[in-house]
């Protein structure tokens, strides 16, 4: 059915995942995303799935590398001290190359409050090891909602974790959504189980039956990561998402993601009404980051990094990508305060006047 | 002629990876003769982690599962929560689910989750060389006690058979021909709980590291009866169905 309801974006994010053929989820209370836990342990158990609340994140990460490990489809969520306690975790399933879905929902440290101060954590490299994971940053709930649907259907695809980037903001804002169909064919697992089924599968992190490939120790664990960065460096050409507003005849530029990028609407907005010719492009996966989109912007006399961390984990990127001709600037807010449209525009007003902007 | 001994099915004829002396060998292929008297083989999802636990899984033909160090228990948790079908067994060691994972143990058993774990102590941390662990008994020298362990050693069997789900926990050893009869027939039940009743049982078998422990591998027998019996004693401390 295609009727748009009225949805909080954790409540958004869970019933989606639940209608994408979710089969475990695992999670501990943490504020911003508790709604998500309290709402699939309700759910979950209806469609004769499996719920757990966990003692920990680092229980919670572990049950559901079991539960992928048996072939299951599964899913946690957590805010950024939680994340922390899964580090371990998540590198197994990077370098142990299994599906599953994970949501932070970002909050600043010890304040509950937003930020997009897990980046780094989760695009650059997680855990140990420097393990990468297929990462989608929405901007608002039906966005949210599509990213879910992406992430369980790339998680599949590829065997590798897939991250919802959102924040305290997105998942306590309701808006009209319209939700997707109930799955009703959901491809097996691409890898053997060993559940006891006669698969004859030994299954340890990366190697199968004591070996990758053939190779051994060292040799195995080369050709694997290999094989992965191998897999990266596609998904730059044919997996990355992104998206522009009023870019096509903009003079100026500011670069976001999330719900900063939402704010940074009315920012291109209320400089627009004033006559100057700025524009927005967001990323829409951050892991592959869309390099290709940003390499090809061309005849933007100054640009805007915009991002609620600090220091700057987003900036560093698009400076490695934008044409080193333009000029880039760096507007932040940080610890649980979210950049305001009125400050952006600020600065940015300032940047378009008088060349100033850092 | 015929054969009335051998190998047992599960077990590979491949060279052990085990030091000369060491009781993973013999804790190891004890299980796989209860497996393979039971025909339940196939279905038997074995769970190793770190230390030299994780290399039980090169000597046997059993599906299986690695763990990151001590979580075995919670990552079984997920794998036999949407395999109930599959007989999980965990094989730790002392490190393992003692000290790392003691979290990880305690509420796997308070959950009742359906699994049986093993716990092969040999109260030192084997695979790094011989460092104390949680369960290493006052006074014991290792390398990084080397006056004499300080801490008094954590008793898992004790602290399990306190919870109300756990069906069965006992610890045995193998340090005579009669200890590894009796920790076959405890195994054995551990196995037929988790199947009949999707019971947790906890199973702690006392080990020696000849290595980490600098214990001449011919002194074994007195070294558990002495040292280690009186501080771990053998028994079994709970057994709700009494099959």
């Amino acid at each position: 059915m295609s009727e748009r309801i009225a949805i909080k974006g954790n409540e958004a994010i869970s019933e989606t995942a639940i209608r994408c053929g979710l089969d475990f989820f695992a999670g501990y209370p943490i504020t911003p995303q508790t709604e998500m836990l309290e709402y699939i342990s309700r759910r979950l158990p209806q469609e004769g799935k499996v719920f757990v609340q966990a003692e920990s994140e680092i229980a919670s990460s572990n049950m559901i590398l079991g539960a992928a490990i048996g072939g299951a489809r599964a899913m946690t969520a957590t805010s950024g001290p939680g994340l922390a306690l899964m580090a371990e975790v998540l590198c197994n399933f990077g370098i142990g190359r299994l599906p599953v879905v994970l949501v932070d929902v970002q909050r600043a440290f010890n304040t509950i409050s937003p930020c997009q101060s897990d980046y780094n954590f989760l695009v650059k490299g997680l855990g140990h090891g420097g393990t990468r994971a297929f990462v989608t940053a929405p901007m608002n709930v039906q966005e949210a909602v599509d990213c879910t649907e992406l992430s369980f259907e790339k998680a599949w695809e590829y065997c590798v974790p897939a991250i919802l980037l959102i924040d305290g903001m997105l998942g306590q804002t309701t808006e009209g959504v319209v939700l997707p169909e109930k799955k009703t064919e959901l491809p097996p697992p691409k890898y053997a189980v060993p559940t006891g089924r006669g698969n004859k599968a030994q299954r340890t992190f990366q190697l199968f039956n004591g070996n990758y490939r053939g190779l051994f120790g060292e040799d195995a664990t080369e050709a694997c990561l290999v094989d992965n960065n191998r897999m990266y460096r596609e998904w730059v050409k044919t997996e990355a998402r992104s998206a522009s507003y009023r870019m096509e005849d903009a003079e100026y530029a500011i670069f976001a993601y999330g719900s900063c990028a939402r704010i940074c609407l009315d920012v291109v907005d209320e400089l627009r009404a004033e006559g100057y010719a700025v524009g927005m492009f967001r990323p829409i996966t951050l892991f592959p980051f869309p390099e290709l989109q940003i390499q090809a912007i061309h005849g933007i006399k100054a640009a805007l990094s915009v991002e609620m961390a600090l220091p700057e984990q987003f900036y560093p990127d698009v400076a490695l990508n934008l044409d080193r001709s333009i000029p880039l600037y760096s507007y932040s807010r940080c610890g649980g305060n979210l950049v305001e449209a009125g400050d952006v525009a600020g600065t940015m007003r300032k940047i378009i006047t008088e060349g100033e902007g850092r | 002629m015929e054969q009335i001994y051998g190998r047992t099915k599960s077990i590979l004829a491949k060279p052990t990876p085990f030091c000369a002396g060491c009781s993973h060998g013999l804790i190891v292929k004890s299980c796989a003769e209860v497996i393979d008297e039971m025909d339940i083989a196939g279905r038997i999802s074995w769970g190793g982690s770190a230390g030299c636990t994780g290399f039980s899984s090169f000597i046997t033909e059993f599906d299986s599962f690695n763990s990151p160090h001590g979580r075995s228990p919670t990552e079984a948790t997920g794998l036999k929560r949407c395999n109930p079908h599959s007989v999980v067994v965990l094989y730790q060691g002392d490190g393992d689910a003692a000290s790392i994972g003691l979290g990880d143990t305690l509420h796997a058993a308070n959950r009742g989750e359906a699994f049986t774990v093993l716990c092969a102590n040999n109260c030192i941390y084997g695979m790094t060389g011989g460092q104390a662990s949680a369960t290493t008994p006052v006074g014991a020298v290792t390398k990084t006690t080397l006056s004499g362990c300080e801490v008094p050693p954590i008793k898992l069997a004790e602290m399990i058979a306190m919870l109300e789900r756990p069906a069965f926990v006992a610890r045995c050893s193998v340090h005579t021909p009669a200890a590894v009869a009796d920790f076959k027939r405890c195994f054995k039940k551990a196995l037929d709980y988790q199947m009949k009743y999707n019971a947790y049982a906890y199973i702690e078998v006392l080990a020696t590291c000849v290595t980490g422990s600098k214990v001449n591998p011919r002194k074994i027998r007195e070294h558990i009866e002495r040292n280690v019996i009186p501080v771990f004693p053998l028994g079994i401390f709970k057994d709700t169905y009494g099959d």
